[in-house]
Parts: structure tokens; C-alpha cells; sequence
């Protein structure tokens, strides 16, 4: 069903119910969006207020010793050290793409349980070990 | 006003929705969230394109965008963060998609857009780090011009992403390109067609 505007009033807060869909105007929405939005907006504010952020070291400075990947590589950084590069760097990642893009398609071979565990599984793997990275790499 | 209103904007803000995506468990905004930390990206990314300088200059331009031009730090630092929170939203705004199993028939293609944000979300944030300038960003941009290396052709598809950084600096004309027009350009174009295929799709359907 495409969402249609029509000239209906505005004002009462439930205006249709279609089906067993009941419907509300678009403003009730809008209203938690904008809430939620300045709450976000104060949490980006208090992290730039509390969290500075540094500067890399100068390109002109004595080589630094330990040189830390970004934080969003960090799983793949945390299996570079480990495993060859072409199975770190390409295979698992493409791997693990190839299972994020077709997992509407194993929703449907294996049931939407099992494609929850293996989106969880997939996730708890990669933040996993970007934290071991953060924290311990 | 005509009776049916069948233009993108009409798509994008109609003004009834169903009344379950009001929960904030429906969506938990992060959706929206990362949008704005889109929005905030952009806003100040454009600011920042007004002192920085890539290449060879870059250490030096944020050195002094963050010590002498006023405000300079505080944009700076606001898209450090926005950058950050994005990626972190976008992976759970993911996680709420196939919590609510939302990537089923009729959002297919919405699911694969959506994959295709996270990973460009990824790559901003790390071509956004190269542009740092300093000997982190040499480093990182060095691990990265390696695995491009380890495919066929992958010197020339290294120096078509990378340009040719130093391991002391990986901030290049290209990177800079790669960040400020085409990944974010190819990132707001995406967003706004993913926004178009949810309203298309009847919006967020309560779980």
C-alpha cells in the first residue's frame, strides 16, 4: 500500500483505522522525533564538551612506536596480527558481507530464528573483537 | 493541494502513519538517529572544508583549526563524534531490523540498501581518519594500500582510493575526494532513497 496524502482535517489524534491498522497523523510522530533528536543532539554535545578529541602524532615527530588502527577496523586489525593478510583483510569480511546481504534469503531457507542467530552470531564475533582490539590489541 | 499527492516529499512525510510506529520500541529512532548525525556530519564537514587543506598541509591546517581559529576545535570535535555515533547507530539500527524481521519481502531491496549505508558509513569513517594527517593515518593508510595490493590490479586500484600517501601522512587530494564527494555523496543519495522505500513499503510496521 503506498502512503497516499489526502485533504483530510487535521487535529484528532486518531483519524482512520484502516483494516485492523489503526492510523495516526504524521505529527505525533514528528513531535518524539524531534524529542528524541535533541536528546541526541545534548548526548553529541556533552561528548564534545567532556571528550577531546587529540590530534594524530605530527608527520614531523620522531616515528611513533605503536601506531593503533581506528576503532571500526579494529576486528579486522585484531586478525591481521594474527592470521595472513588475504584471509583477514578480504575473505572473512567479504564472507561475512555475502552473509548480511543474503539473509533474507536464509530467513527464508532456514526459518527467521535461525537467521537471528546467525545475524547475532555475526555481530557478537566483530564487536568482540573490535573490543578485545580497543581494549587489549 | 491536489487529492493524492504522489511526489517524493508526499512519499516521504505522508500525513498519516500506522499508529504502532509511535512505540518507541518500533524503531528506538536510531534510524533517524544516524540521519542526524548525517546531517550534523555534513553541516560541519562543510565547515571544516573551509580551512583544511589536504595532502602535506592537512597536520598543520587542523593543527591550527584546533589551536587558533575560534570554534575551530569545538567543529572539529563535533565531527569526530557525530562520525563515531553514526557508525554505532547504524550498526544498531541494523540489529533492530533483524530483531523486527523488517528485511522481509517487500524491504528486500531496503535491506540491501541499508547494508550497503553500513559499509559506506565504514569507509567514511575510515577515510575520514587518513585525512587526520598525522602518523596514524600514514599507518592506517598504509595497512590499506596492502590488502588493496593483494588483489589483481591492486596497485591501480590502491592509488585510484589512496592517491599516494606516505607512512607519515595519509592524507591525499584522492582521499579527500573519496571522502568529502563521493562516499558522502553516494551516502546522502542512498539515505534518501532508503527513506523513500520505507514510506513506499507503508512505513515502520510495529512488531
Amino acid at each position: 500500500m503506498d502512503p497516499v496524502e489526502t485533504d483530510r482535517p487535521q487535529g484528532s489524534e486518531k483519524v482512520e483505522s484502516s483494516g485492523h491498522q489503526e492510523k495516526v497523523l504524521l505529527i505525533e510522530l514528528q513531535v518524539r522525533e524531534y524529542i528524541s533528536g535533541f536528546l541526541w543532539l545534548g548526548l553529541l554535545f556533552a561528548l564534545t564538551a567532556g571528550l577531546k578529541v587529540s590530534l594524530d602524532s605530527s608527520p614531523e615527530a620522531t616515528a611513533v612506536s605503536v601506531s593503533k588502527a581506528p576503532w571500526v577496523f579494529g576486528a579486522i586489525q585484531w586478525m591481521l596480527q594474527r592470521w595472513p593478510a588475504w584471509l583477514s583483510g578480504w575473505v572473512i569480511p567479504l564472507l561475512s558481507t555475502a552473509v548480511l546481504v543474503t539473509l533474507p534469503w536464509w530467513a527464508r531457507k532456514v526459518g527467521k530464528r535461525w537467521a537471528w542467530i546467525i545475524f547475532l552470531i555475526l555481530s557478537l564475533i566483530w564487536v568482540g573483537l573490535t573490543l578485545l582490539y580497543m581494549f587489549t590489541g | 493541494m491536489g487529492k493524492h499527492n504522489n511526489s517524493f516529499t508526499g512519499h516521504m512525510r505522508p500525513r498519516q502513519i500506522m499508529a504502532g510506529a509511535l512505540r518507541l520500541r518500533a524503531t528506538f529512532c536510531l534510524g533517524g538517529f544516524s540521519f542526524l548525525a548525517f546531517i550534523v556530519l555534513t553541516i560541519t564537514g562543510v565547515l571544516l572544508l573551509f580551512y583544511y587543506q589536504p595532502g602535506e598541509r592537512a597536520f598543520a591546517s587542523l593543527s591550527e583549526l584546533d589551536s587558533v581559529l575560534p570554534y575551530g576545535g569545538l567543529i572539529r570535535s563535533l565531527h569526530f563524534w557525530a562520525g563515531q555515533l553514526m557508525v554505532i547507530t547504524v550498526f544498531l539500527h541494523m540489529v533492530r531490523v533483524v530483531w523486527s524481521r523488517a528485511y522481509r519481502p517487500l524491504k528486500e531491496l531496503n535491506w540491501l540498501t541499508g547494508v550497503a549505508l553500513f559499509g559506506l558509513t565504514v569507509m567514511l569513517d575510515y577515510s575520514g581518519y587518513l585525512l587526520r594527517g598525522g602518523q596514524e593515518s600514514g599507518s592506517a593508510a598504509t595497512v590499506g594500500q596492502a590488502l588493496f595490493r593483494l588483489l589483481p590490479g591492486g596497485q591501480a586500484l590502491a592509488t585510484i582510493f589512496f592517491g599516494q600517501p606516505t607512512p607519515q601522512n595519509g592524507s591525499t587530494i584522492g582521499m579527500y575526494v573519496w571522502h568529502v564527494f563521493i562516499l558522502a555523496g553516494v551516502a546522502g543519495f542512498l539515505q534518501l532513497f532508503h527513506f523513500w522505500r520505507i514510506r513506499r513499503g507503508s512505513g515502520v510496521r510495529p512488531l
